[in-house]
């Protein structure tokens, strides 16, 4: 069974008959589904589901890897990105990632949030400082870090940079947010932080998140997806996957049957 | 349905069912003795009625506790998130019961002090209202929602038996106003036992619920609710 994603709400991303292989190993078989517009939707599921490989496709991270291919179609405002002609850099300017451990680039604090702005427009110096501090305050980093923007990323907390990464990804104002496993290497309070923040760039950005932690995407997302052996099982708003999910399969992990 | 990965879990979910019957068995055993103190005026009854209205209320707290622990331990989700937030309605009801059956022991007292007939229908009533008992508990205990329903339906009978009785009484104490003092603390055991009704209906309600994951309370029929329960919804 693979379900048609509910959408009250415009979809930013429609993903159609998405399938997905590593050299001759097929790992998704046949996703559909919505992505919701301004909303944070949530994928769950065991390890080796496909949920990680799913929302990699979504920026086209396995053009890095040879023998990795995907079919179907993935459309970004009335594109299919994954159509070759369209510029990697591009799609990645507007689908940002973040990884499940943080990953500051060996520089400043400063200059980790202006790479990709540096990267993607010409902006003078004032313009830049403005930006930087922008994206740094939209990521709840800004107070902490004011008085050492020179100083290393990578001398921050594990927490700290995680967030310095998310600055990073939305200091380019990418359209969408990808995030895999953004806490799993966090502790409790630096995960809340997080959550939080996921709460509060919500609306602004659509974000998408990959999660092992199912109190976690019961408390961030609007919508959650179960994926089982690289089908989609069920989707469905947050509320109803936890509350009453319609799959039995569904049922089994969300109550900690399996997986 | 299959087990959860942690065995505790299922111990802790099986520990509150099991203390949910054990509070729905005593409610039952303290109708028995309300039935006995008012069928065969026996007043002896009416301690032994209030010491088991004590041990239901300890339970409900035991029940709570439970629950409370549950949810903050294993954030239920799901079936177990319905069965969690079910049993605490649940225990909630059967508390109320067990105060309104100590209330028809009390009444039994009462209408020892002043003899007159029983009603037309009565025995008839509280046997209904104990049949209602027993099989909500044992709907609740096996997960049954055919009979939940059944419950919910059969309820009309005892509010018409109610209605047809309280008639009655107050015939009587128009007729004879000597007979008020007498007939009072009857219509009360008569108010109460179909008070008993609505909750075991209440019961059903959350059996339905913790079942299908439907609510089907506040809906206007029978046949509603019914439409509310049809397949197409439900899981796959």
């Amino acid at each position: 069974m693979n379900p048609e994603a509910p959408s009250p709400h415009t979809p930013k991303v429609s993903v159609r008959n998405l399938n997905f292989y590593y050299g001759d190993k097929q790992v998704l078989f046949d996703n559909n589904l919505d992505i919701a517009d301004g909303k944070v939707t949530a994928f769950i599921g065991p390890s080796g589901c496909g949920k990680s490989t799913h929302i990699r496709t979504y920026n086209r991270m396995f053009d890095l890897y040879r023998g990795q291919r995907a079919d179907g179609e993935i459309i970004v405002d009335g594109t299919n990105i994954l159509d070759p002609k369209i510029p990697a850099l591009q799609l990645r300017h507007k689908i940002g990632m973040i990884f499940q451990k943080p990953t500051p680039f060996p520089m400043s604090i400063f200059d980790n949030v202006a790479y990709g702005l540096r990267l993607h427009s010409k902006t003078s110096k004032s313009e830049l400082e403005g930006r930087v501090e922008t994206a740094l305050r939209s990521a709840a980093l800004l107070d902490e870090v004011k008085d050492i923007m020179h100083q290393h990323g990578t001398a921050l907390s594990g927490g700290q940079q995680q967030r310095l990464c998310i600055a990073r990804a939305i200091a380019v104002e990418p359209e969408i947010i990808l995030m895999d496993e953004p806490c799993s290497a966090l502790d409790p309070i630096s995960t809340a932080k997080i959550e939080e923040l996921i709460d509060q760039l919500k609306g602004e950005f659509t974000i998408v998140i990959v999660t092992h932690n199912m109190q976690q995407a019961a408390r961030v997302s609007d919508y959650t997806a179960f994926f089982y052996m690289g089908k989609l099982i069920e989707f469905d708003d947050t509320e109803a996957i936890f509350t009453s999910p319609k799959n039995s399969q569904t049922e089994d992990y969300i109550t900690g049957r399996f997986g | 349905m299959a087990l959860h990965t942690t065995t505790r879990y299922d111990e802790e979910l099986n520990d509150l069912r099991s203390h949910v019957l054990s509070m729905g068995e005593r409610v039952q055993a303290a109708l028995d003795l309300a039935a006995s103190a008012v069928n065969e005026r026996d007043q002896g009854l009416a301690q032994k009625i209030i010491e088991q209205d004590k041990a239901i209320n300890d339970l409900e707290m035991t029940c709570d506790e439970m629950t409370c622990t549950l949810l903050v331990r294993r954030q239920p989700a799901g079936g177990d998130l319905r069965f969690v937030i079910a049993c605490n309605k649940i225990v909630t009801d059967l508390e109320r019961m067990g105060d309104l059956v100590a209330g028809i022991g009390r009444g039994s007292l009462r209408i020892g002090e002043h003899p007159m007939p029983d009603p037309d229908g009565l025995p008839q009533m509280i046997d209904k209202v104990r049949q209602q008992v027993s099989l909500v508990l044992n709907a609740f205990g096996r997960d049954d929602m055919q009979t939940a329903m059944q419950v919910i339906a059969d309820d009309d009978v005892i509010d018409e038996m109610n209605a047809s009785i309280y008639q009655h009484l107050l015939d009587q104490m128009s007729k004879d106003p000597a007979l008020i003092s007498a007939t009072i603390p009857m219509t009360n055991i008569v108010k109460n036992l179909e008070r008993i009704g609505d909750l075991a209906a209440s019961v059903a309600e959350m059996v339905v619920f913790m079942v299908s994951g439907k609510d089907i309370r506040h809906i206007s029929s029978l046949s509603a609710a019914n439409r509310l329960l049809e397949p197409g919804e439900g899981r796959e």
